[in-house]
């Protein structure tokens, strides 16, 4: 009945040899993978100055988290970002203002803070520069965090800006800040805490390895375009699963803008306006730009996972006509950057939210034409 | 579609997996091998694989022509070479040709208006038209190659790996392994993925990123100090190294991998201690060839001193001018042959008395490349003027060179693994010894490989030997 027995050397050594085999591999692809990580770390440390054996992220070189909140990390630097003793984006400044110049402080989110633009051409940058070719002796500070929030903004410029003495700050609002705004939430938004969703370890677990983000950076160019857009949306679906595993039912909960949203946003400006007030510093609101596209609102579900697609389209119609009735109320200049946009966004944004280099230079452009000369016209700025 | 880039890997990858569905059917694979390097070559330019074929197929009828008439068989090798050197000088040198003619004419007061061909240069044709005549010429001596078809004899002109820079293999050598199933075995595996990496880290790390150092010097209007025009020369040397032999080491390690075994070469050219023993090393595969194919039938050294000299001098010219249509390159030719000649009546080691020794050695090796880098000065140069301002440059800065300048670090930052690496492989007089190392150094040094090739290489798009 029993088939014909394997002969036990036979059966040994031909064992033997695939372990033998998978040993020999295993050692060689540990090898290879520790030196090719090693190498990414050695490389980071002598280009960026990156710890070689700690944590290297965009969120942890640049920010840090105070009493006050989130804040950008003295001489924090990650790969093109750079900032400055005072966690600012841009070249160092002093404390002491001059007076024959007009200090502007810029504050906003990523999409002020400068994403895939160039280094030098984020728009607080280009406004700069523009003010200075117009004739206007002008120091733009990038005061930007990405991912801050508007109460986290007010915090930041309570305790940490207005000791810059500014003649004009310009608040630059982005709708993601007003996502989720329970009770709980807003409290908790008050006490300047990072409301993130927390991070799947597993994502996190694979950003430290170092070298695999590079290697992706680099080969996916490299790539025919279909093959791009199919490996970009895996990966999108893939963080997309982890994602919805960990909000279960909470993913994409908020499905409208509910009035105490608007109010809690209201009751921010409010309280934004008495602070500049307070300090005699001029106040500029600008509402964003948004891109309504399928791929775009997929790398919204990423950033902003509870919120649904439908939360974002109220937001975009009740949140900049909130800010605009506060301003016309209070007499702060405003500008909505979707009228600059609108119909250009192929040209101006790279997503949803983020300038391209031409785009932050017509958001310079657009505010540096509008709004800061009609400011020194009335004397605001002297 | 270059050795270094995706579209690349994916061909290959597509080709070697067919190739190895089709198992042991060595005809079919190939007609694979066939259709890929017709496809290959076919990416550059349509019209390069159609004049491909045109004259492949006239010299596989003149063969056939010569086995069938053997008394005609002087005719038909005529026949075959008008085919080869005709189209080449066409393509090749006839503007070269026409423009000296002309010069010469103008000083004998004789005006002539120029014929302006316009012809473009199909990349590899150097190549594979010598890789042609070695079968051409075999058949005419009579030295046994069996009958082959005329699409296997297609293939062993257009083999896709070896088919735009070499190595220019030997019809002795291909045929034969193309005519019958070849074998993949685990050394084939080794060695063939060794040979990529390697190949691949020598051109796009190592001689993409020494072109941003080289290229400035030698472009039109430069003004810059000794010590960065002394840089470039020795960037030179080792740019024109990798990028040559990093695509003959990924076209044998591709050939491997397909189970073909390639000839090597190059051979550690700069470890040469004299210039015979650096064209013993250097682009082994054409110096073999002009060896057997024009140096001896010239008669080599059998008839004495000044028949030898002359012998070894016109092959050099000949060497030169393979490279292309410009003074410098013959000039260039013109050097190595005197040094072949000039050399053994002044090198120490003619007198027997001396005992080798290692100092020795090296210090024959660091001069031997120092006339080297002296050669590529010419070689790498637009014109003879530039060779000229760029050497009077560094002389007349010898004395003050700067050598904490940046540029020396960069220089020796490319090529200091390059240097570990073949060290080793020369003391050990093996170039294989990095892949023999222990399983855990090998690993640690693919990684390396690995990681400066894909995060730090260069950005070039072609290879220098591509327009020989």
């Amino acid at each position: 009945m029993a088939g014909r027995p394997i002969p036990s050397s036979i059966f040994n050594s031909e064992m033997k040899n695939v372990w033998k085999g998978a040993i020999r591999w295993t050692v060689f692809a540990m090898c290879f993978m520790a030196t090719i990580e090693m190498a990414s770390r050695i490389d980071q440390w002598w280009t960026y100055g990156a710890p070689v054996l700690g944590v290297y992220t965009y969120d942890t070189a640049l920010f840090a988290i105070d009493e006050f909140g989130i804040h950008g990390r003295p001489d924090g630097r990650y790969e093109k970002w750079r900032l400055n003793a005072f966690g600012f984006r841009g070249d160092d400044v002093s404390l002491e203002k001059t007076s024959d110049r007009v200090r502007i402080v810029c504050v906003g989110a990523s999409e002020t803070f400068g994403f895939y633009e160039k280094p030098g051409n984020e728009w607080p940058r280009r406004l700069e520069q523009d003010l200075l070719n117009e004739g206007v002796q002008a120091e733009v500070i990038n005061a930007a965090i990405a991912g801050m929030s508007l109460p986290q903004r007010i915090q930041h410029l309570k305790h940490r800006l207005l000791r810059f003495k500014p003649d004009v700050v310009i608040m630059m609002l982005e709708y993601g800040s007003y996502a989720g705004l329970t009770n709980e939430v807003i409290q908790a938004r008050k006490r300047a805490l990072p409301s993130l969703p927390d991070r799947q370890n597993l994502v996190a677990g694979l950003k430290s390895i170092r070298v695999l983000s590079r290697l992706k950076d680099i080969a996916l160019p490299q790539l025919p375009a279909p093959l791009q857009e199919a490996v970009g949306k895996m990966e999108r679906t893939f963080k997309m699963g982890l994602v919805k595993r960990d909000l279960g039912a909470r993913f994409g909960s908020f499905t409208h803008v509910k009035p105490f949203e608007v109010e809690a946003l209201k009751a921010d400006l409010e309280q934004l306006s008495e602070v500049a007030g307070a300090a005699g510093v001029q106040l500029i609101l600008v509402s964003p730009a948004m891109w309504n596209t399928e791929q775009n609102f997929f790398g919204i579900a990423l950033s902003w996972p509870y919120l649904n697609e439908s939360w974002w389209r109220d937001a975009q119609t009740l949140l900049p006509l909130a800010v605009k009735e506060f301003a016309q109320r209070r007499g702060i200049p405003y500008l909505d950057l979707s009228e600059v946009v609108g119909g250009r966004e192929e040209e101006l944004m790279k997503d949803f939210l983020h300038f391209s280099d031409r785009g932050a230079a017509e958001v310079a452009r657009r505010i540096g034409q509008q709004i800061i000369p009609s400011q020194l016209s009335h004397g605001a700025i002297q | 579609m270059v050795f270094n880039s995706t579209a690349f890997l994916g061909f290959f990858l597509l080709v070697f997996v067919l190739y190895r569905a089709m198992g042991q059917r060595y005809i079919l694979q190939n007609r694979l091998l066939l259709l890929a390097s017709y496809l290959f070559y076919g990416f550059w330019d349509w019209r390069f694989p159609c004049l491909m074929a045109v004259t492949t197929a006239v010299d596989y009828m003149a063969t056939r022509a010569m086995r069938a008439d053997p008394e005609k068989r002087r005719a038909y090798l005529l026949l075959s070479l008008v085919n080869n050197i005709g189209v080449l000088f066409i393509l090749k040198y006839f503007d070269f040709f026409q423009a000296n003619v002309l010069s010469v004419l103008r000083q004998l007061g004789v005006d002539g208006s120029p014929l302006l061909l316009g012809l473009m240069l199909p990349v590899g044709i150097s190549f594979y038209t010598f890789q042609r005549l070695t079968f051409v010429i075999d058949v005419y001596r009579e030295q046994s190659h069996p009958e082959v078809g005329f699409l296997d004899f297609a293939l062993f002109v257009s083999f896709f790996p070896l088919l735009l820079s070499g190595p220019i293999e030997r019809a002795q050598q291909l045929m034969p392994q193309l005519m019958q199933p070849r074998k993949i075995t685990a050394r084939h595996w080794e060695e063939g993925i060794w040979l990529v990496s390697w190949g691949l880290f020598k051109k796009v790390y190592v001689a993409d990123n020494l072109a941003a150092l080289v290229d400035p010097v030698f472009s039109e209007g430069w003004h810059g100090s000794g010590g960065e025009a002394l840089v470039a020369v020795y960037g030179y040397a080792f740019q024109i190294y990798c990028d040559f032999s990093g695509y003959s080491d990924v076209a044998r390690g591709i050939s491997t991998l397909l189970g073909f075994d390639v000839r090597w070469n190059f051979n550690l050219p700069y470890f040469a201690g004299s210039p015979s023993d650096f064209w013993r090393r250097w682009h082994m595969s054409l110096s073999t060839w002009l060896r057997d194919y024009v140096f001896i039938p010239l008669g080599g050294s059998r008839h004495g001193t000044w028949q030898t000299n002359r012998n070894l001098m016109a092959t050099m010219v000949l060497v030169g001018l393979w490279h292309g249509a410009a003074w410098t390159f013959v000039l260039w030719g013109i050097y190595h042959g005197l040094l072949l000649i000039l050399y053994p009546l002044v090198s120490p080691d003619r007198r027997t008395e001396l005992q080798p020794s290692s100092v020795r050695t090296v210090l024959n090796v660091a001069l031997m490349f120092h006339f080297t880098c002296l050669g590529w000065l010419l070689f790498r140069a637009a014109s003879l003027q530039q060779a000229t301002d760029v050497s009077c440059v560094i002389i007349s800065s010898l004395a003050s060179l700067n050598m904490s300048s940046g540029l020396w670090g960069e220089l020796v930052w490319y090529i200091a693994i390059l240097l570990v690496v073949q060290s080793w492989q020369w003391m050990k007089g093996n170039l294989f010894v990095l892949d023999r190392a222990p399983l855990a150094l090998k690993g640690v040094a693919y990684g390396i490989f690995f990681y400066l090739t894909v995060l730090h290489g260069g950005t070039s798009n072609s290879f220098i030997y591509f327009q020989f």
